[in-house]
Formats: structure tokens, C-alpha cells, sequence
């Protein structure tokens, strides 16, 4: 498989919270929290970590939704998947919280795991973005803030 | 020498005759074998089709014998019913007939306390009957009797007594005895361990039947249930799976018979047949609830007769010493319903709570709305139930679509292994898998060019060998030539006898040279016209991934319909719960 159309934006971050960090102190979140809707202002700041150029600037941005997650839902999600709007050959890209790496995908381009399952989804538009969670679990957004859980 | 020679020549040509005869035979063979493989896979083919259509026919007839042995059942069952509970059946119509006749006092005391007391002999351990007496002794005001006969009611049915009174005080305008018997029903009961009777408060509420104290009673009780098993996490999923059920059930047949190509050569056929069938849900679900919130019901004038309705439900469907039949009896339903299927049938009645003994209050939310004859409630309640749960429907529709939406396949194969077609099988095509999201003409120019690759070793193999068959005539004119000029010393006899052996050989060869050209031009033509049918398929299948595409494009575009009905299902319940609603039948 082609993966040249690949283009990676950002490197792994200087933030000392890694993957595993989170899943260990994370208590068990109150699925009543899991469902409450993405706010506005949420779902805005994940659309503008891909805008960023800044790499200081994402940082913060990043940061700032871990916070927002971690007090709103209970529960921080590895990244997201959303539609790329790059344009060709780009389709959509993965918004990594913690590495802080934002990475577009062509069609063909594979995407790792467990990112890869919610490349189906996107593809529908009928979601802001996809939110992906170390437990493998995929919880949709709507544009309204809705989350399918 | 001469006649040597010339009996050996003669016997050289007859064996060249005879192998060139054996080599046109062999290629001959060569292709009658081809023939009749074909035949053969023709003939499997049609064994096969003719299989299928006899499995077919063998379901058909196995559905057909469920339906009707369903169909018998039902009756069966109806009998038992009605042998084993008949009896009750003249308590019930008593009931209610007691009561109007209470209201237009058309009937003396006397026959009425005559009838409460027959009943009271006939139906040992029910219910109802003594609470018949406890209205006859009212009716004649013997107070101590009438608190003797609802004291046994309640030691008999404890909830539905209690609710049987609170009705019947509310029907006699008595509201503040009414809420009192209310009030007393309610501490009774365990939000998450409600008798099947409970819908009969659903209904009350629905219909205005408690009037604005009652209301406010229910709103207190039903906020505070509501508030306490939302805390259970484990009652919300069953309540959403309960839904998720009922949208599962929408699923489409699958559509096999639209898009046979794609059926037979792609891998990912069943994904794309399961995204489409349940993609196909959105407009069944958009059409059917949007009906039942269109429905005009037109209200009942009187609250003596809204009471009544209430009340004739309470006594008739929920006898639990009958639940057993009547789950038996929605089973058989259910068979005739899905055409005889009976693991579906299965599935429908396991889903469905309303035949437990026990529900906690949300299930009987969810009952009332998604199986409302089962439950006993009628259509207002079903529909103010259906508000109620709009939220575990759209969590429930919103998952289901997420799910069949990730499911679907990101790249669609198509298969052409040795076995697609006849030719494929005969000529032993090795594989061949092309991506259909690339360009057909590309894939085409593949296919074709697989075709042309595996295809050609057997066209080749009719080839006439001209090098080969040339080798030895040459070798024979040669030493006739020779060994006549050196035989007879004459180079002219030499080269008149070389030319006419060459000119045999010649003769056998081109004869030989034009079958050859027959053959492969007809094992060129078998080769050709398998290629067309593989590309022809390649094509169909092309063509109805393009239609799948567009079907599933259309159906899955009715998603965003279903969120907004759903949203508008809230709204029309104008609160989260029935209770909210207004008192339409209040004095």
C-alpha cells in the first residue's frame, strides 16, 4: 500500500502525559458524563487543532481540550478522526492528544489502530468528528454536540 | 533395390498418414474434451440451480406448516383461555355493567346484591368478586359489609383493588377518597418491581383519569422512580436495547436477488448486504411513528366512559394466572405474523417484556410504547410513551447507525477464481481479484489481459508445428534424392522422384496445417467467449456496486429524518413524562 500521501504535521510532544499515564489515573467515568454533549466550544477547539501551525499553539490547544474532557466527560480520548479539509488526495486525518500530531491520509493511505475503524465513519459527514478512546472504544459527535455512546 | 525402395517409401507414407491421422484425432479429442466439460459444467450448474430450488421449495413448505400449525394453535389456546378463565369473564362485564347501572338506576339493589353475591360463590380466589360485593353492599349502604367485601379484595390483589377503588372513586366524583386509595397503591409498589397493572396508570394518566390532585401525586412518585432507576445504569441499557430491538426488527430483507454479481464475486457481499438492509430502516421507522403521532384519536366525552375503558382494561388484561398462555399465545402470533419463521418469532417474543410478571416502571415505558396490545394500553398512552422514551430511542438509533455505518467495507473486491464461470473452471483460470473502486476500464484492460495470459498456453497447444512436421519430409527428400541419383546415376529421375515425395509430403502437411488452424481457431473462439462472459460479469458487477452505492447513499441520508422525528416525539409528549401532560377529562 502507497503510504507517500501520507503528510504528518507536528511531532511528538514535550507533554509529559502519555497514553498509558492517562489510562492508569484515570478513574472509571460515570456513563451519564460519557453522553453529556460535546459544547460548542469543544467541538470548535478540535476543529482548530488541525488549523493550527503553530506547534506551541496546538500544544495549548491540545491541553486545553484534555482539561475540558477531563472535567466535562470524565474520560480523555486518545485523538480524534475527522474529515481532512486539506483537499486531494487528502480525506481525513487523525488529531492525536497526546502526541500532539496531526496526521493526513489519503484514501489508500492505511491508518493505524484503533484509529483505522472510524475512517468508515467519517466518510459519512454526518459527524464533527470521531472521538477514539484507549479502551478501543468510538463515540461519534454530531455537529449539535451529540455523542453516541 | 529399386522395389526396396520403393516398398519402403511406401511404408514410410502409410506410417506418416497414420500419425498425422493420430495427431488430428488427438486434437480432436482435445476438443471434444473441452466440449464436453462444458456440457458437464453445464449440466452441474443446472443440478445446482435445481438443488437450491428444491431447498427452496422445502423451506417454503416447512414455513407454510409452522403458519398453519400457529394458526391452530391460536384457537387452541383461545379455547383454553377461555375454558380456564371464561368464568371471570362475567365478573368483568358485571364490574363495569354494575357501575352504569349505579349511574342511570335502572336496577333495584336487591338484583345487584343478589348478582355480587352469585359471583362472589362462582369465582373463588379472584378478585374481582368481592370487590362486586363491596359495590352492591355501597350501593346499599351497609357500610360494615362494603368494608368487610374491599378489605378481601385487597387481601386478594392487593394493587389491583386499590387501583380498582381509586377509579371507582374518581368515577363517582369523589376525588380526596381517590387520591387516598392512590396514595396507598403507590407506597405499595417497588419502582423496579411493578405488576403488569402499573400500565393501567400509564392509561389513567393519559387519559386525564385522576384528576389534577391525582396528577400531581403521580408527577411527585413517577419524578422520584424516574430520578432513582435513571441511577442504575444497567435499567437505562436494557431500556435502550429494548429499542434497539424494536429498530432492528425494520431491517430489510436482504437483496440478494438486486445484485447477483456482486453476490457471487465479492468478498465483502455480506458487509455491503447488511449496511444496505439496515441503512433501508430510517424510512419505515420516519413513516411509522410519524403516523402514530398524526393519528387523530378523538377523546372520550365523559369521564365516566374514559373510566370505564380504564377499568374494563384493568380487570380483563392483567390476570398473571393467564400470563402464561397469553405469552404462548403471542408466540404463535408471532409465527403467523413473520410467515412461519420461528427463530425470528423466537427473537420478537424473548425481546418483548410485557409478559413478565414484574417490570420496573421505565420498561413498562417502553412496553407501553413499543408493544402496547401486550401490555393492555391503548393508543394515547402508547403514543405519550413513546414520548416519554424518546431518549433511549435516539441513543438506541443513534448506536445502530454508528454501528452498521463502521461496519461497512472501505474497499469492495471482486473474485474471479477458477470457478466463476464454466469456462473458467475448464480452462482452470488461476485467480484473479480487482479493486472496483479503481477505473472499469482499467480493470477491464486486467481482466482481459489475464484472460489473454492463461488463456493462450491452451490455444497455442492446437498450434501446427511447422518446424517440427517440416524436419522429416525434408530428411526423406533428401536421401530419396540421394539414394535415387546415386541408385540410378540420374540426376534428373533423382529430383523428379525428390519433388514428387516433397509434393506428397507437402499435400499431408497443408491438410494438416488447415485442421490445426480449424482447431485453435475454435479453442481461440472457446477462450475468447469465456474472457467476454468474465468481463461481462465484471461489468454487471460494476454497474450494481454503482446502485448499491446509490441505494444505501439515499436510505442512509433518511438518518438525519429519523434525529429529527425523534426530536419532534419529545416535543408532542411536551415533557419527558405523561404525567406532565394536561388533564384533559378533569372535572
Amino acid at each position: 500500500m502507497d503510504s507517500s500521501f501520507r503528510r504528518r504535521v507536528g511531532q511528538t510532544g514535550n507533554l509529559n502525559v502519555g497514553h498509558s499515564d492517562h489510562q492508569a489515573t484515570t478513574p472509571s467515568p460515570l456513563t451519564r458524563d460519557l453522553r453529556r454533549p460535546r459544547h460548542a466550544g469543544l467541538i470548535e477547539a478540535v476543529h482548530r487543532l488541525d488549523a493550527e501551525i503553530s506547534q506551541a499553539a496546538r500544544g495549548d490547544l491540545a491541553r486545553w481540550i484534555r482539561d475540558q474532557y477531563q472535567t466535562e466527560v470524565g474520560d480523555i480520548p486518545l485523538g480524534f478522526v475527522a474529515k481532512c479539509h486539506l483537499g486531494p488526495p487528502y480525506v481525513d486525518h487523525i488529531l492525536d492528544l497526546f502526541d500532539n500530531i496531526v496526521d493526513h491520509y489519503a484514501p489508500a493511505d492505511p491508518m493505524p489502530e484503533p484509529f483505522s475503524k472510524a475512517r468508515m465513519l467519517v466518510r459519512t459527514n454526518a459527524y464533527a468528528y470521531i472521538e477514539i478512546y484507549g479502551s478501543g472504544e468510538i463515540r461519534p459527535v454530531y455537529p449539535d454536540g451529540t455523542v453516541v455512546v | 533395390m529399386g522395389d526396396i525402395d520403393h516398398h519402403l517409401r511406401g511404408q514410410v507414407s502409410e506410417v506418416q498418414r497414420l500419425v498425422i491421422q493420430l495427431d488430428q484425432t488427438i486434437n480432436q479429442v482435445g476438443l471434444d474434451v473441452i466440449r464436453v466439460g462444458h456440457e458437464a459444467e453445464q449440466t452441474r450448474s443446472e443440478l445446482a440451480a435445481l438443488r437450491t430450488d428444491f431447498y427452496n421449495y422445502v423451506r417454503q413448505a416447512e414455513l407454510a406448516a409452522n403458519v398453519q400449525r400457529s394458526e391452530t394453535k391460536i384457537g387452541v389456546l383461545q379455547d383454553q383461555i377461555q375454558h380456564e378463565f371464561g368464568h371471570y369473564k362475567t365478573v368483568r362485564l358485571t364490574a363495569v355493567g354494575m357501575l352504569q347501572a349505579f349511574d342511570i338506576g335502572l336496577v333495584s339493589e336487591d338484583t345487584v346484591r343478589t348478582v355480587g353475591e352469585q359471583l362472589m360463590m362462582q369465582t373463588p380466589r379472584y378478585w374481582l368478586a368481592p370487590a362486586l360485593v363491596g359495590l352492591a353492599a355501597w350501593a346499599g349502604d351497609d357500610r360494615d359489609l362494603c368494608g368487610r367485601a374491599i378489605l378481601e379484595a385487597f387481601r386478594r390483589s392487593p394493587s389491583k383493588a386499590s387501583l380498582f377503588m381509586s377509579l371507582i372513586l374518581r368515577r363517582q366524583r369523589r376525588p380526596d377518597a381517590s387520591v387516598r386509595w392512590l396514595r396507598h397503591y403507590l407506597a405499595a409498589q417497588d419502582p423496579a418491581k411493578l405488576g403488569r397493572d402499573f400500565a393501567v396508570i400509564l392509561e389513567s394518566i393519559a387519559h386525564g383519569a385522576f384528576g389534577s390532585a391525582g396528577v400531581e401525586l403521580m408527577h411527585e412518585t413517577l419524578d422520584r422512580w424516574t430520578e432513582r432507576l435513571l441511577n442504575d445504569e444497567n435499567v437505562q441499557v436494557a431500556q435502550v436495547n429494548r429499542w434497539r430491538a424494536e429498530i432492528d426488527a425494520f431491517a430489510s430483507a436482504p437483496a440478494a436477488a438486486d445484485f447477483p454479481h456482486l453476490r457471487n464475486l465479492s468478498p465483502q457481499w455480506p458487509e455491503l448486504e447488511a449496511a444496505l438492509s439496515r441503512a433501508q430502516v430510517h424510512e419505515p421507522l420516519i413513516r411509522k411513528y410519524e403516523a402514530m403521532m398524526a393519528e387523530e384519536i378523538p377523546p372520550t366525552d365523559r369521564l365516566e366512559d374514559a373510566i370505564d375503558d380504564i377499568l374494563d382494561r384493568l380487570v380483563r388484561e392483567y390476570d398473571n394466572e393467564e400470563l402464561p398462555l397469553r405469552r404462548e399465545l403471542a408466540f404463535h402470533r408471532a409465527v403467523v405474523e413473520h410467515g412461519g419463521d420461528l427463530a425470528v418469532s423466537q427473537a420478537t417474543v424473548a425481546s418483548q417484556r410485557a409478559y413478565d410478571s414484574t417490570l420496573d416502571y421505565l420498561t413498562i415505558q417502553s412496553e407501553s410504547a413499543l408493544n402496547p396490545t401486550a401490555i393492555g394500553v391503548s393508543r394515547t398512552t402508547q403514543r405519550l410513551a413513546v414520548a416519554a422514551c424518546h431518549e433511549w430511542f435516539q441513543r438506541a438509533h443513534a448506536a445502530f447507525t454508528r454501528d452498521y455505518r463502521m461496519a461497512l467495507p472501505p474497499i469492495v473486491d471482486v473474485v474471479f477464481g477458477t470457478s466463476h464461470t464454466i469456462g473458467a473452471k475448464t480452462f482452470q483460470l488461476p485467480q484473479w481479484v480487482g479493486r472496483l473502486n479503481e477505473p472499469m476500464g482499467r480493470l477491464e484492460h486486467d481482466l482481459a489481459e489475464h484472460w489473454d495470459r492463461h488463456g493462450q498456453p491452451f490455444v497455442d497447444s492446437f498450434a501446427f508445428p511447422l518446424s517440427r512436421k517440416l524436419l522429416w519430409p525434408i530428411v526423406t527428400v533428401i536421401g530419396v534424392l540421394v539414394l535415387i541419383g546415386v541408385c540410378t546415376q540420374s540426376a534428373g529421375l533423382a529430383v523428379l522422384a525428390a519433388l514428387i515425395a516433397g509434393g506428397i509430403w507437402a499435400a499431408v502437411l497443408f491438410g494438416q496445417y488447415q485442421t490445426a488452424q480449424k482447431q485453435q481457431a475454435q479453442a481461440r473462439a472457446y477462450v475468447e467467449q469465456s474472457k467476454q462472459e468474465s468481463l461481462r460479469q465484471l461489468r454487471a458487477a460494476g454497474a450494481e456496486l454503482t446502485d448499491w452505492g446509490s441505494r444505501y447513499q439515499q436510505a442512509d441520508a433518511r438518518e438525519a429524518g429519523v434525529r429529527t422525528m425523534i426530536g419532534d416525539l419529545a416535543n408532542s409528549g411536551k415533557a419527558a413524562s405523561p404525567y406532565e401532560r394536561r388533564t384533559v377529562l378533569s372535572k
